[in-house]
């Protein structure tokens, strides 16, 4: 058998793909922009430190933290030659106040930690070229948090500027922006409308000698829903609470089965009243598990500890206000066509059979990964 | 999936900062190693070095740029890690968009575009570079490589002929084995293998552990352990640090059950993405449900880093992290299929073939039973996965 030349070279052909096996090359710049002076962090992979400005004195392959302490100056001067702030168009300098490290998901960082001046009402801009010309792959990911709510952006060669925005409001525009996120949520969660609806239907009639009458007033028909709609909001910020900090995690798929289940045992509960249980038990026993569905949106919106408070209260005044919203529209049409045959056996009985197939069937795509309705 | 699920996830990618960023600034201890350099990258990186400060003087030099460029890649590969693949590109970024820059240019060039899975992008550089040279080896089995991990086995095979026609001995070998062992040649793969093992290990001891591999994945896919066991083995004896092969071992014995293996093989070192799925999948083996959960989320930290500087992770490991630790088979499915459209090498269709029946979607698997069917794939792992799905698709109604 006969050798190629340029044996070595072969390799590269042969080696399949090996992929991008960790991440490339990233910084990452937090900033913080609350009342007071503006807080800097701002990570660099020690790697990219070594070929920026050299870490490794002694060369044996090991940066230590005393290394990187000793190379503090020329780390901040080459950061920050790279990186200018404006506030409002004119320079915004920030100074060094100390640096730390920090392990990301590649290995360890620098963290420089920087400040400037209170900005103000100022609108903030970054122009960043850290790194750029020795890695045009590098990106730097810019995490401003103002008011409580934190945008995210990737900085580029080919986009290496961002306009960050001006100071706004207070605690209020987080507050704000999670009780919209709760209004929406309980706008587009179908199983929640559905669950509340198969827990009202009844609410306008009550039971007697096995058969369904409707309420003599207004009153005892209010105060039914009121009772429904409020255990069911308590039950599901206990739980939303729990899980929010973490004191109690169900797995997502059995909490979203259970949700359907729940709907499905409801909607039965209002045909066969069978079990010696009110509504509002119900609702209460419910509540706790469409609390973790709930917590399962809000974790993924992200929470930073110091708006945990403000995002808690505003998604669950977000959530009261969009059930309030179904009440508001349900409760008055019930409860005029309450006495009305078709009331009692299309709306009640009928909505109650149609409400349980749905949520059947959610149940078994939920349970069984099956793709049925496609909502 | 569900309306929730769908809200979830946009909202997901908007928000998946305030995850990643989990970790806390912290003051360390002043002998505390921080970061660990690759010994190939602290031993090669004088010499690199050299090479740069040369190349700031004449950046317009393509032969001392793609010099430079191999020289990083070369790091990368040996554990430096894609950042080494940045710095590559920088060195030949005066000719990253021209149409036609010389010849090792454009070979450094495809090699990049390769390790970001542009594969069609890549070719088109080989091609490129073949117009000029059409006898250089190399360039073909570039080629016939990228033709294959695409699932193109006939313009693979028409490279690979075509190498064939200038170029004798191991070249020859090399292309034919990959293609052989997935195009129904199995045997045949096996027994050039054999032959070419002796003086490979001789005259290229560097390239014998990829052979190696070869031969253990060819005959573990013939159901031969003991041959594939045997062949692993002597691999590593030969580099430990073999990341393809790593991989591949780590395969085999995650399949017979023998967890405990992986971890003492994979050792501390689970910088590579794939290492550390092995060890989070070997822990759950095993029961060791605290560090499973640890590696867990280590792995999921690094996928939404990678996500948060806006790549895409690799489906091939996504997908059995969806798959494998996340028990979530509608995920893994939609990863598998979307990594399969773009690379279909045997891990990829084997994932697609795992994430459907784990789904009970046995329909989602026909695209890539049809097109082992068609290659004439011999893997008896592979076939044990097809039957089954045939015997789900036959049970549903």
């Amino acid at each position: 058998m006969k050798l190629p030349r340029a044996l070595p070279l072969l390799l590269f052909g042969l080696i399949a793909s090996a992929a991008y096996a960790h991440k490339p090359s990233d910084s990452y710049l937090r900033i913080e922009r609350e009342e007071g002076p503006l807080l800097v962090e701002w990570d660099i992979a020690l790697s990219d430190l070594e070929l920026l400005v050299g870490l490794d004195a002694d060369q044996d392959g090991k940066i230590t933290w005393g290394e990187v302490k000793a190379q503090q100056a020329a780390i901040a001067g080459h950061a920050l030659s790279h990186l200018q702030l404006t506030a409002d168009g004119e320079p915004y300098e920030l100074r060094l106040s100390g640096m730390m490290a920090n392990r990301h998901s590649d290995g360890g960082y620098a963290v420089l930690l920087l400040e400037g001046a209170d900005p103000g009402e100022a609108k903030l801009d970054i122009a960043y070229q850290l790194l750029f010309d020795v890695d045009p792959t590098h990106r730097g990911l810019v995490l401003y948090t103002a008011d409580g709510s934190t945008t995210t952006h990737v900085l580029s060669r080919e986009e290496p500027e961002v306009e960050l925005g001006a100071g706004q409001g207070t605690l209020w525009n987080a507050f704000a922006q999670y009780v919209r996120e709760g209004v929406w949520h309980i706008w587009i969660g179908f199983d929640h409308i559905l669950f509340l609806l198969a827990l009202l239907l009844p609410a306008v009639l009550f039971r007697q000698e096995g058969r369904w009458e409707p309420v003599q007033n207004f009153r005892p028909a209010c105060w039914g829903v009121l009772k429904i709609v409020s255990v069911f909001t308590l039950a599901h910020s206990i739980t939303l609470w729990l899980a929010v900090m973490e004191y109690a995690t169900p797995p997502s798929q059995l909490i979203e089965s259970t949700i359907a289940l729940s709907i499905v045992v409801t909607a039965l509960h209002n045909l066969y009243p069978v079990l010696r249980i009110s509504n509002w038990a119900i609702a209460f026993l419910f509540g706790l598990v469409h609390g973790f569905g709930f917590a399962n949106v809000l974790i993924d919106l992200g929470l930073s500890q110091a708006s945990l408070a403000v995002a808690l209260l505003g998604f669950n005044v977000g959530v009261e206000l969009g059930q309030m919203a179904i009440v508001l529209v349900f409760l008055p049409l019930a409860y005029l066509t309450r006495g009305t045959w078709f009331y009692r056996w299309v709306v009640l009985r009928g909505g109650s059979v149609l409400v349980a197939v749905i949520a059947a069937i959610w149940f078994y795509e939920r349970a069984f990964n099956a793709e049925i309705i496609g909502f | 999936m569900s309306s929730r699920s769908r809200i979830t996830a946009t909202v997901l990618v908007t928000f998946a900062a305030g995850v990643a960023m989990a970790g806390d600034p912290y003051l360390p201890e002043d002998d505390e190693v921080l970061q660990t350099l690759p010994v190939a990258v602290l031993a090669g990186q004088s010499e690199v070095a050299d090479l740069r400060r040369r190349l700031l003087k004449e950046p317009e030099d393509a032969d001392l740029a793609a010099q430079v460029a191999n020289a990083y890649v070369q790091l990368g590969k040996q554990g430096g890690g894609p950042r080494y693949y940045g710095y590559a590109r920088a060195a030949i970024e005066p000719w990253w968009d021209e149409s036609a820059p010389p010849a090792e240019i454009l070979r450094v060039r495809a090699k990049l575009k390769e390790t970001d899975h542009e594969y069609a992008a890549a070719l088109e550089d080989i091609e490129t570079l073949l117009q000029s040279r059409p006898r250089d080896s190399q360039a073909w089995i570039e080629a016939v490589n990228l033709h294959r991990v695409q699932g193109d086995y006939d313009a693979a095979w028409v490279a690979c002929d075509q190498l064939s026609e200038f170029a004798e001995g191991v070249a020859r070998v090399f292309c034919r084995v990959p293609l052989l062992a997935v195009t129904g040649g199995a045997e045949e793969a096996a027994g050039l293998i054999e032959q070419a093992l002796p003086i490979t290990k001789e005259k290229l001891p560097a390239v014998a552990p990829w052979l190696l591999t070869q031969q253990a994945e060819t005959a573990r896919a013939l159901g031969r352990d003991d041959v594939a066991e045997r062949a692993y083995r002597e691999g590593l004896a030969l580099d430990t640090n073999d990341g393809f092969l790593k991989r591949a071992y780590a395969d085999f014995l995650l399949d017979r059950d023998r967890a405990d293996e992986v971890a003492a093989m994979l050792g501390d070192d689970l910088s590579d993405n794939g290492y550390l799925l092995a060890a989070a999948i070997a822990a759950r083996q095993t029961g060791d449900t605290a560090r499973a959960a640890e590696l867990r989320r280590e792995l999921a930290d690094r996928f939404r880093e990678t996500r948060l500087r806006g790549d895409l992770p690799h489906g091939r490991f996504e997908a059995r992290f969806a798959l494998e630790l996340e028990d979530n088979p509608q995920r893994a499915l939609e990863l598998a299929l979307a990594n399969w459209d773009r690379q279909k090498e045997a891990r990829d269709t084997r994932n697609v073939l795992e994430a459907a029946l784990a789904a009970q979607q046995p329909v989602a698997a026909a695209e890539a039973i049809g097109f082992l069917k068609e290659a004439g794939t011999q893997d008896v792992a592979l076939q044990r996965l097809v039957e089954q799905l045939v015997e789900q698709l036959e049970a549903k109604p």
